[in-house]
């Protein structure tokens, strides 16, 4: 039974990375190769990230015989991403469980629910080991003086003791999250801000890596002390591999299990309350209001901008460039004056500087992706679109205009900024803010014709349409090539036309780009969703 | 009112419906009835327009949902056996937004939302979240929105399922409220007791062919529908 249940939770996980394949399509060859290559190069790149990372640690902390304080690091840096990477997993897999009751009325142990789901986001957290935690070991192998067998025992032995740590505070953070938006009435809105502020932490972190790996070398007999004393399972972590030391390794155990087993036997004896518990019944009782009428269109595009902001993954995933736009624009106009001393520094740059402006707001603007999983979202609730008196182009219309409505302002407000700060002239001003405006256009078109010809209704979760689902994935490396691709042909083959004109075509590319995807749509596009 | 001519749909080389020939006139409740995977729901959803068909053609007050299908999909409202409706507006706004849909002026809009919505007793939940309802809840709002629009035609697929007695028996009035204003039903069920007392016509529909139709006191003769139902389908 245990086993049944495990097996059910693994597959989901494994649904929820790869999605769900419907057996009667069967995937093309091309198809699955594309696929594994694409794979390949994530996992490569986020190994190559993280190994490149500490490469630039180890030697220094090694020759001073701060080895330790390396894995040390690795396990910090480890446990803060996977906690934060797996607080949401653990708040819908645990506390908010949509099968909670089906599973309660089944003969089935409590307890055993909660292993499998506790199981579940253990494998979750030792995948995110492996990517952390293995390159970071594989740079300190390469320059440690003399490793041994055993060095590599106590490295697997203690990913996994500190992976069932990182699992209790994940489990314990979920509760706290999971607690506090069961008391809020806009919870989307406090996942919204968990999310951004999270991410952006993640951001400021990673741009100022450099600052920290230089301050850990200079001080790292500080930090070794720091860490030895307020973080002793760290400590232990890093001592029971650098030693290698059986004693930390089994004081690592001590710290990793006992508290893991505490936050399990806790959940354990609440685990019926909390898996019935009823969350989030705010009960407003109705009033009856004047209903504001408005036409065919402007209904569906309430409806549209209603089911985005009602998906905290959708905005955050999809329009990560409206949360750039914004913030750049506040950054450049606390930074700018700086920003402008130090590019001037260089005369080269000066009449390039409308151009490099255009390039980076437009690749702000690849990011937002709103229209390409929005024909997939609509899946269970097809129905109502094709049963109303409505063509499939004042869906798409509501589509665009959703995304529009969303991504212009900020992208605006980021280019207006710009070429305040640089003091552009007006021709300039008019191509830095028209450009990436007329991109976004072009973006958002393309991404609902991604999405008609790559729908996916068979998600159980919107996180698969919005996060993995073939669309959402070639539009954001469809938009991203649409800015590399000129971009480079400007560097590499035609510099010296004027920068000016070069955004001008890009512009007029955008056009030309967008009335055909606006031909797609009208035409076969139609076909397609009244076929769907 | 609604005429469905040899209709033939065929998922890959299965038929699901052949060759299937009805006609609901204006004042007629036309019940469906067939076993699970009959044909029933393909048959509801090729008369909506949501489901494209091989052969045959289906004309809504004469006009053909092929030929013309906004226009056909402005008289009739449809309720699927399970209305999947968007979780993330409030009752309230989904009937407002259902309203904006058909064009609805405002004064009428208000008034049938506050009539049918206090007729299902759902008035007091319209400002919760439709994620927050229950499937019976929901299963009323869909019914609401499809009597805001007082639609020439309703086609619905089960839709007793998961209404509580009291609603069941709101909906059968407003059927027969609806027909006795000129309006014609079209309506699958498998609760055969009420196709029975409801019902001016049936229709029995087996492997997507029609076994037998016509009014329900000659179809059923001295027999009970049950009876017939288990005899031609079994038989």
């Amino acid at each position: 039974m245990f086993r049944s249940l495990l097996k059910i939770r693994l597959l989901a996980l494994w649904q929820a990375i790869v999605g769900r394949r419907v057996k009667k399509r069967s995937a093309s060859k091309v198809k699955i190769v594309l696929y594994a290559i694409l794979a390949v190069y994530i996992i490569a790149s986020l190994l190559l990230a993280v190994g490149m990372m500490f490469m630039g640690l180890t030697r220094p902390l090694v020759s001073v015989g701060l080895g330790w304080l390396v894995m040390a690091v690795a396990a910090l840096m480890y446990v803060a991403v996977s906690v934060i990477g797996s607080i949401f997993m653990t708040q819908q897999q645990i506390y908010e469980a949509k099968d909670n009751e089906l599973l309660l009325s089944m003969p089935i142990p409590p307890s055993y629910i909660l292993a499998t789901r506790v199981l579940m986001i253990l494998i979750l957290n030792i995948l995110f080991a492996l990517v952390l935690l293995a390159p970071a070991f594989f740079v300190y192998c390469l320059e440690v003086p003399a490793l041994s067998p055993l060095m590599v025992i106590n490295f697997i032995v203690a990913l996994l003791l500190i992976s069932c740590m990182s699992t209790a505070i994940s489990c314990i953070c979920g509760g706290v999250v999971a607690f506090i938006s069961s008391k809020m009435r806009r919870k989307n809105l406090i996942s919204v801000v968990l999310m951004l502020a999270f991410f952006f932490a993640y951001m400021y972190f990673y741009m100022n890596l450099q600052t920290y790996t230089a301050k850990l070398i200079a001080s790292g007999s500080a930090i070794a002390d720091a860490i030895s004393k307020s973080l002793p399972p760290i400590y232990h972590f890093g001592r029971a591999i650098d030693g290698p030391s059986m004693l930390s390794l089994l004081l690592l155990a001590v710290w990793c299990l006992v508290p893991s087993a505490l936050v399990y036997y806790l959940l354990s004896r609440s685990f019926i309350k909390i898996a019935t518990a009823k969350r989030g019944t705010f009960r407003v009782e109705y009033r009856e209001r004047e209903l504001k009428v408005s036409s065919v269109r402007a209904a569906l595009l309430r409806k549209e901008l209603g089911r985005f902001f009602s998906l905290p993954l959708y905005v955050f995933n999809c329009s990560l460039g409206s949360f750039f736009s914004l913030i750049g624009a506040i950054a450049l106009i606390v930074k700018g004056p700086e920003l402008k001393a130090m590019l001037y520094m260089i005369p080269e740059l000066r009449p390039l500087l409308p151009l490099l402006a255009g390039a980076a707001i437009c690749f702000v603007a690849s990011t937002n992706i709103i229209t390409a999983p929005s024909i997939s979202l609509e899946a269970k609730t097809l129905w109502l679109l094709k049963s109303m008196p409505i063509s499939a182009y004042d869906v798409f219309y509501a589509k665009i205009m959703a995304s529009l409505v969303v991504t212009l302002p900020p992208l605006a407000l980021l280019s207006v900024v710009i070429c305040a700060v640089f003091g552009l002239k007006p021709l300039q001003w008019l191509l830095v803010i028209a450009t990436p405006l007329l991109l976004q256009i072009f973006i958002s078109l393309m991404g609902l014709v991604l999405n008609l010809l790559l729908p996916r209704f068979d998600w159980l979760s919107e996180m698969v349409v919005i996060k993995q689902s073939g669309s959402v994935v070639a539009a954001l490396f469809g938009g991203m090539a649409v800015v590399l691709l000129p971009t480079l042909v400007y560097w590499l083959l035609t510099p010296n036309i004027p920068g000016d004109i070069y955004l001008a075509m890009c512009a007029l590319l955008f056009i030309v780009l967008s009335l055909i995807m606006l031909a797609f749509l009208r035409g076969k596009g139609a076909k397609i969703f009244n076929d769907l | 009112m609604l005429r469905i001519e040899n209709l033939t749909k065929t998922y890959g080389s299965k038929r699901a419906v052949s060759n299937l020939t009805l006609h609901i006139r204006p004042g007629e409740i036309y019940g469906f009835i067939g076993h699970n995977g009959a044909g029933k729901t393909t048959t509801i959803k090729a008369c909506c327009g949501i489901l494209d068909f091989d052969e045959g053609d289906i004309f809504i007050d004469g006009i053909s949902i092929k030929k013309d299908p906004l226009e056909c999909k402005k008289k009739f409202a449809y309720i699927p056996d399970n209305p999947d409706l968007y979780d993330f507006l409030s009752g309230i706004k989904y009937l407002n937004f259902i309203a904006d849909v058909y064009a609805i002026p405002k004064s009428e809009r208000e008034e049938r939302i506050r009539r049918y919505s206090d007729l299902f007793g759902l008035t007091p939940d319209l400002a919760q979240s439709i994620g927050s309802y229950s499937h019976g809840m929901k299963q009323k709002l869909a019914l609401v929105s499809a009597f805001i629009r007082e639609p020439k035609l309703l086609m619905l697929d089960e839709p007793f399922v998961g209404l509580d007695p009291k609603a069941s028996h709101t909906l059968k009035e407003l059927m027969r409220d609806l027909c006795s204003r000129g309006g014609a039903i079209f309506f699958s069920t498998h609760v055969l007791e009420v196709a029975e007392k409801l019902c001016h016509k049936i229709a029995i529909i087996k492997n997507g062919e029609l076994v037998v139709s016509g009014n329900t006191d000659e179809v059923r003769g001295d027999s009970s529908l049950e009876q017939l139902f288990l005899e031609l389908v079994e038989g």
